[in-house]
């Protein structure tokens, strides 16, 4: 299979010491941009970032057998599992967070995205029995976790069914990133499916790494930022996915796009999920408690609206006006 | 020698006693216990075992990462010539586990200072696996050593020569020795069902992509003095030792060798001769001194006949990736480490396999939709595939964790090796011959007595 073409703005790209990697992983395409002069180191720690990423998808995947994940999933509660360090930085990330976020962001309620997703390609609602099945796989709470010994313990009566989608390819942007920085390349930019961005040093001297932000359906940008040690995640709707509403088990329909600006990409992968959920009020009231943060949300407002009406924008961004 | 393997208990993870025993007891007392409480019975003090590691480059970090998922596994001691780089990083992670590890540079310090060590695990390059593997038997400690035992013969015998010595165990890493899904295929359907009929071919590939050589973080290179002490040029023939001759094999050792390991165990003999094609025909002879595209063809001679068996190794593209395919008059069995490939094809003349099915060796193919009720004799559609029977086997952990909890286990005195030092020397023997095989251009023949150390 041919890896997902991105394109990029050949005018901003078109420098001698720009150079561009990509690889497969979780379902996706990631990249590396680097400025460097020596085309082979870049290639070289490029190749040793991929390898990276393939043990980090090895542990994390719920699609992998023998993936710390997979085996969460099918392990009965009231056992003791040992797994890997990124699986548990991963999980313990992800049980604070879930808290941070007022219970929006939770990677327990793949059961239930399963379930809306089945009956979402028959064109019909899930089957109440079965929701309520499905209901029964959630609960982080329930994932007990021991740092000292890096152990889950599953509480309750059933099996728990974790998806770190709304997480793990921030983190791994975030793994990698720290990879190029022991390999002293200053200037790069990693992403993962484009959902994912961090962006370290400088494009062009002294302006960190241009990108924008588009409306789901136009592809249109209508902001633009430069990220210098920082990450921009974005989530949306646009490829007739649900988000579920953990505390309602329900598809919400709050924002049709949210991106989330933080100094890291896998704290920002799960904010920009959480503000897919969030009421306006909630994600100004998270923004103004975490000053670290930014938001945009696009409003899920009749499609005839002029666009400046739909936009949101919470916490200080560098370059924060809109420009259409 | 022969095969030690035992087959699985159950097709599918095993409960050991002590897990069997808190859920039972939780169960049956109706009451359910904090997962602290679960956590203090699931760890055993009295099973710990000591280990240390020598090596945790790429090979060596798959290994740690597999061994921390096994309960009663404390690692003491790790050890590797990159101090800056992949002995820190290991260590690190050792602490993170609150494991109470020292880290050393060289293997003799640590075996002097280390005098609770009850196992080590090599994963060190291979020209450094005979003086490795000798020293640890020789300190009185269980060995598990990675493929290829040695980079040569000579060394591979030193080895066996030490732990026939030496009353310790020595597991060598054929690590599919120990996975369910070739357990499976091995002990229930190549023999017990012999779902195969009479075995006559054998073909198995790796294919890998075009990769650029592997580079080292500037900052952190080796300082060439300690470079040169452990036996390397610079620090490119450090990261690169694979390719270069009197360090390693080449792709045929670090790939193939897992694989025909497997031939040797199913076809239930070594090969009698080998003929090879290979060479270094994409990059740079300077730096891949080993051969970058090997294709070999061993003959074998059993009780039923001649086996043909093809293997090969390209590095330039991935494509169908690993895998072995075992055929015989009846069927054709797919089996890889990669699962999702496994597979067992019956010929259209074999016998049913209703009774595998039944007995719960096989899972039966999908059936293809009927047809709806038209009175017609036959529905005229796409070409029907072959009937893909698949295997009922459960395996969802890492896949180094099943040999080198056997590895563990062997120790404890609860099962054996699954593959002993012969049987590690028998692949070695059987696979560094291709090398030879390549550069003379010729068809080599194995005497039975080279088998032997």
């Amino acid at each position: 299979m041919p890896l997902p073409k991105i394109e990029l703005n050949p005018a901003a790209t078109d420098l001698p010491a720009f150079h561009r990697f990509s690889h497969r992983a979780m379902a996706t395409v990631f990249e590396i941009f680097i400025v460097c002069d020596d085309f082979h180191y870049a290639e070289q720690a490029a190749h040793a970032a991929f390898t990276e990423l393939y043990f980090i998808e090895m542990e994390l995947s719920r699609y992998v057998p023998g993936s710390d994940i997979s085996r969460i999933n099918t392990l009965p509660p009231n056992r003791i599992l040992q797994i890997g360090h990124y699986a548990f930085e991963c999980l313990n990330a992800c049980k604070t967070l879930h808290t941070q976020t007022n219970g929006t962001f939770d990677v327990s309620v793949g059961a239930v995205l399963d379930c809306w997703r089945q009956a979402g390609k028959k064109g019909q609602v899930p089957d109440e029995a079965e929701l309520a099945a499905a209901k029964q796989k959630t609960g982080l709470a329930r994932l007990d976790l021991d740092e000292a010994t890096h152990t889950v313990c599953l509480t309750g009566e059933h099996a728990i069914l974790i998806d770190l989608g709304g997480y793990g390819k921030g983190y791994a942007v975030d793994r990698l990133a720290e990879l190029l920085d022991e390999w002293s390349i200053e200037h790069a930019l990693v992403h993962g499916g484009t959902s994912s961005v961090l962006g370290r040093g400088d494009l062009q001297p002294g302006h960190g790494w241009p990108v924008s932000l588009s409306l789901p359906e136009a592809g249109q940008a209508f902001a633009t930022s430069a990220l210098r040690n920082r990450a921009l995640n974005g989530s949306g709707l646009q490829k007739g996915q649900h988000i579920i509403d953990p505390r309602t088990g329900e598809p919400t329909t709050s924002q049709c796009a949210a991106w989330a600006a933080t100094s890291k990409a896998g704290i920002g992968d799960a904010l920009s999920t959480a503000f897919m959920i969030m009421s306006p009020p909630e994600v100004e009231a998270f923004c103004a408690a975490n000053p670290d943060v930014q938001a945009m949300l696009i409003l899920d407002e009749n499609p005839g609206d002029d666009v400046n009406h739909k936009i949101r924008q919470f916490g200080a961004w560098l370059q924060p006006a809109p420009s259409i | 020698m022969a095969a030690t393997n035992q087959p699985p208990v159950e097709a599918g993870n095993k409960i050991n006693r002590r897990q069997f025993v808190q859920t039972s007891a939780a169960a049956g007392a109706g009451l359910v216990l904090s997962p602290n409480l679960l956590r203090a019975s699931f760890f055993n003090q009295s099973d710990n075992l000591n280990v240390a590691i020598i090596g945790v480059g790429a090979q060596g970090q798959v290994l740690l990462s597999a061994c921390l998922k096994i309960p009663n596994i404390r690692f003491k001691a790790v050890c590797d010539i990159w101090e800056d780089y992949n002995l820190k990083r290991a260590y690190n992670l050792l602490k993170k586990y609150r494991h109470d590890v020292t880290a050393y540079v060289d293997h003799q310090d640590m075996l002097a200072q280390e005098k609770d060590l009850d196992a080590v695990i090599i994963a060190s390059p291979d020209f450094w696996h005979a003086r490795h593997a000798v020293d640890c038997l020789g300190a009185g400690l269980n060995v598990y050593l990675e493929k290829e035992m040695s980079n040569t013969l000579e060394g591979a015998r030193q080895i066996v020569q030490a732990a026939k010595k030496s009353d310790k165990l020595l597991q060598i890493g054929h690590q599919r020795r120990s996975n369910p899904w070739y357990l499976h295929s091995y002990h229930k359907l190549v023999k017990e069902a012999n779902a195969l009929g009479t075995i006559t071919t054998v073909n198995g590939q790796w294919n890998r992509s075009v990769q650029p050589d592997n580079g080292w973080p500037v900052k952190y290179a080796i300082p060439p003095a300690i470079l040169r002490k452990y036996g390397y040029d610079n620090m490119h023939q450090h990261r690169n030792w694979r390719w270069y001759k009197g360090k390693g094999g080449g792709p045929i050792v670090d790939l193939g060798s897992h694989q025909i390991d497997i031939y040797n165990w199913f076809i239930g003999t070594q090969p009698r001769a080998v003929m090879a094609s290979g060479g270094t025909d994409y990059y740079d002879k300077n730096t891949h001194e080993w051969y970058d595209t090997v294709l070999a063809t061993y003959e074998y001679e059993t009780e039923n006949g001649i086996v043909r068996a093809f293997y090969q190794t390209i590095t330039t593209n991935s494509n169908q990736g690993y895998h072995e395919v075992f055929m015989g008059d009846q069927g054709a069995l797919v089996v890889s480490e990669s699962a999702g490939k496994n597979g067992i094809y019956r010929e259209p003349s074999a016998p049913e396999w209703d009774k595998w099915v039944e007995l719960g060796y096989l899972n039966a193919p999908v059936a293809p939709a009927a047809p709806v009720a038209t009175g017609a004799v036959l529905d005229v559609r796409e070409t029907v595939p072959p009937p893909k029977y698949t295997m009922p086997v459960q395996f969802n952990d890492p896949y180094h964790k099943p040999h080198l909890e056997n590895f563990f286990n062997s120790i404890r005195g609860k099962e054996t090796l699954n593959c002993p030092v012969e049987i590690g020397y028998e692949t070695a023997v059987t696979v560094l011959k291709v090398n030879e095989a390549v550069a003379s251009g010729r068809r080599l023949t194995f005497k039975p007595e080279e088998f032997v150390a």
